[in-house]
């Protein structure tokens, strides 16, 4: 690869993988969708969590920290055998106490009371895509949905022109002509909401017969909370709030740069990013096509026998490689940042009479660390005694 | 098992399985709006210049130029969006008015999903389920609120200080006719306007149904599926799709219960 491929932790973590995989781990809401982690209660079996609750009306404590949870676990919990300490870090701080049942009853009842007031009306409303988990991850760490931003961008080639440099070129700019107007439409969308940035952008490339790339981008904007401006802040509970301070480190992030971020990482990615001192700096791409020679007559049809490199077409593989990811460290660097990750790659031979050639996209997200530098999420191993999938016991 | 624990902890309780389901003719409008099935009113006739309706125009690339029949058109398609969001209008409809039968106080987890089970061509079913539920020892319920949310999410929207209102669902559609840039003539390439402004278009339809929606109901959405299609119509023509179905809600207490995740690493293969 290209000299000083730039890499933080997590870097060579594929899309999707999660460097360090997080749960909305309140022990009162595990997420249900399987696309989490599944959290059995918390890790202190000590402490009762109303998932087992039948019927919601066993009383549970809620502003106590679970038993063995302390940063000075007592002698019997620990000498019990049956409640392991879960940590004496006191970074880690205690799990979060459940959600007391009685209270969500009656907040069930004022929210259905609600629907009885004449509307309000409000002239500020906000459009998102985003799931209630990830609505509670972006609250904590001071991010607020703003609206739907979309963005579209097509571009065409003419692939017969491969056989030269500058044909080649041409068909390299499209690919990211199409994926650069789509961002600046986003970009202009964030700018007239006054956000901040989009996180778990869904950017999907369609390819059309002709030779054509349509890029669309959708996404949910977001806007840092103001913090002195938030009057219900933690106050059913002493849980202590990173939001605050995470939204001011993070917007000092960004603000150094001149416009707002966008990432195709979800919320849950960019909650453990911003959490990890780090911040998206924008999606950067870069695009190469390599043409080639075509192979002899004689070995297109199949009788030249001998078993050899194809050293023109491994060339031109490399050769894309290198100047796409190459194009992309650029993008990354003139946006001033410390690495690109998810980054994905799409290579795609084009074969016909007339055309041989490679073509290869990369996209990623790049990002920038913050002032305070990294910060250790400090992650809790967790020992499920759940079933594993049944993959695994297929590949043995 | 955990959802329904969830449910049980806000103090409902299911009443009923629930399902609406209505099947809709759903016809195009662009075909009429760009001048086919008109005798010599149609924009290829001599000395016309395309559709007379609100239509964004994208003449031939071409160095040579040509009529206005070889032109590209973005024409809203406002029936087909129209019978669409009627039809997924309509299904939640029948769904809580059943909800409303059982003395419900609200329906979650509701799926929506359009289908082409009976009818045939240009037939489209859409059909609504979910899961009624009562508030115990509720106040005489009203108007059943309807949400795609359920489980330990619709706990944590509560815990957040937000009340369901009620799903929406907004269609917004294009009908394109392309240009030769837009069908990829490799004659003249660069960037294409057409396609994205038509995506753009039936996104910003659609939105603004949400907006209209969030106005009119409550505070925000959330939840939002989004879905982009392309359906083919007359010759190379298609009909652009954005179709958005999400939960308005409305804030019901500014105090909200704060949630401190833990990063886990689980050991497992």
């Amino acid at each position: 690869m290209t000299g000083p491929t730039p890499s933080t932790p997590g870097g060579d973590t594929p899309r999707g993988g999660t460097p360090t995989p997080s749960t909305p781990s309140t022990p009162g809401s595990s997420t249900p969708g399987g696309d989490t982690p599944s959290t059995p209660g918390s890790s202190t079996p000590g402490s009762s969590t109303p998932d087992d609750a039948p019927g919601g009306n066993g009383t549970v404590p809620t502003g106590d920290p679970a038993p063995g949870a302390g940063s000075s676990p007592d002698a019997t919990s620990s000498g019990s055998g049956l409640s392991p300490t879960v940590s004496s870090d006191p970074t880690l701080g205690a799990p979060e106490p459940p959600l007391d049942p009685h209270a969500m009853a009656q907040r069930m009842r004022a929210a259905l009371a609600v629907r009885h007031r004449p509307p309000a009306h409000s002239a500020q409303v906000f459009a998102s895509d985003l799931t209630v988990g990830d609505l509670v991850l972006l609250d904590e760490v001071g991010y607020q949905p703003v609206d739907l931003v979309s963005g579209a961008g097509s571009a065409s080639w003419n692939p017969q022109m491969a056989s030269s440099q500058q044909g080649c070129d041409a068909w390299a700019w499209a690919l990211t002509a199409a994926i650069s107007s789509a961002r600046s439409a986003v970009d202009r969308e964030l700018r007239t909401r006054a956000a901040d940035g989009v996180v778990a952008m869904q950017l999907h490339l369609e390819r059309h017969p002709g030779n054509l790339l349509t890029c669309t981008m959708l996404g949910t904007a977001i806007r840092a909370q103001d913090p002195d401006a938030s009057p219900g802040r933690a106050t059913h509970t002493e849980v202590p709030r990173r939001g605050a301070r995470h939204g001011h480190s993070s917007r000092a992030a960004h603000h150094g740069t001149a416009g707002p971020f966008n990432t195709t990482l979800s919320a849950r990615d960019f909650h453990l990013l911003v959490r990890a001192g780090y911040h998206p700096a924008g999606i950067t791409v870069g695009a190469a096509v390599v043409g080639f020679a075509s192979r002899s007559v004689a070995q297109g049809m199949g009788l030249s026998r001998d078993n050899m490199e194809l050293s023109d077409q491994t060339g031109a593989l490399y050769a894309a490689r290198e100047q796409a990811m190459s194009r992309m460290d650029a993008e990354a660097k003139a946006v001033d940042a410390d690495g690109v990750v998810a980054v994905t790659f799409s290579e795609r031979p084009s074969h016909s009479m007339l055309v041989h050639a490679v073509e290869i996209l990369v996209v990623g997200t790049a990002l920038r660390r913050g002032d305070d530098g990294h910060q250790s999420l400090h992650p809790a191993l967790q020992l499920s005694l759940d079933d594993p999938d049944p993959d695994v016991f297929l590949r043995g | 098992m955990a959802q329904s624990g969830a449910l049980r902890r806000l103090g409902l309780a299911p009443a009923g399985f629930v399902l609406g389901t209505v099947v809709m003719q759903v016809v195009s409008s662009a075909g009429a709006a760009a001048g086919y099935g008109t005798l010599g009113g149609g924009y290829g006739a001599f000395g016309t210049t395309g559709p007379s309706r609100a239509a964004a125009r994208y003449p031939c690339a071409h160095m040579m130029g040509y009529g206005a029949d070889h032109w590209g058109y973005n024409i809203e398609d406002t029936a087909y969006a129209a019978s669409l969001s009627y039809g997924y209008e309509t299904a939640v409809t029948r769904l809580r008015d059943e909800a409303r039968t059982l003395g419900a106080h609200g329906v979650v987890g509701i799926e929506l999903t359009v289908g082409d089970l009976v009818g045939g061509y240009a037939s489209w079913t859409f059909r609504a389920t979910g899961t009624a539920v009562v508030l115990v020892n509720g106040p005489p319920p009203g108007e059943p609120f309807t949400t795609g949310i359920t489980g330990q999410h619709l706990e944590r929207l509560i815990a957040l200080g937000y009340a369901p209102a009620t799903l929406v669902t907004a269609v917004g559609a294009m009908y394109v006719q392309p240009n030769c840039r837009t069908r990829g003539d490799f004659t003249v390439p660069g960037p294409v306007d057409q396609i994205p402004q038509a995506i753009g278009a039936a996104r910003d339809r659609a939105r603004s149904v949400l907006h209209q929606a969030a106005t009119v109901h409550g505070d925000g959405v959330v939840d939002t599926r989004w879905s982009d299609r392309r359906s083919p119509a007359f010759g190379e023509g298609w009909i652009q799709t954005a179709v958005a179905i999400g939960t308005v809600v409305r804030r019901f207490d500014t105090d909200r219960t704060p949630a401190a995740p833990r990063p886990v690493v689980p050991l497992r293969p």
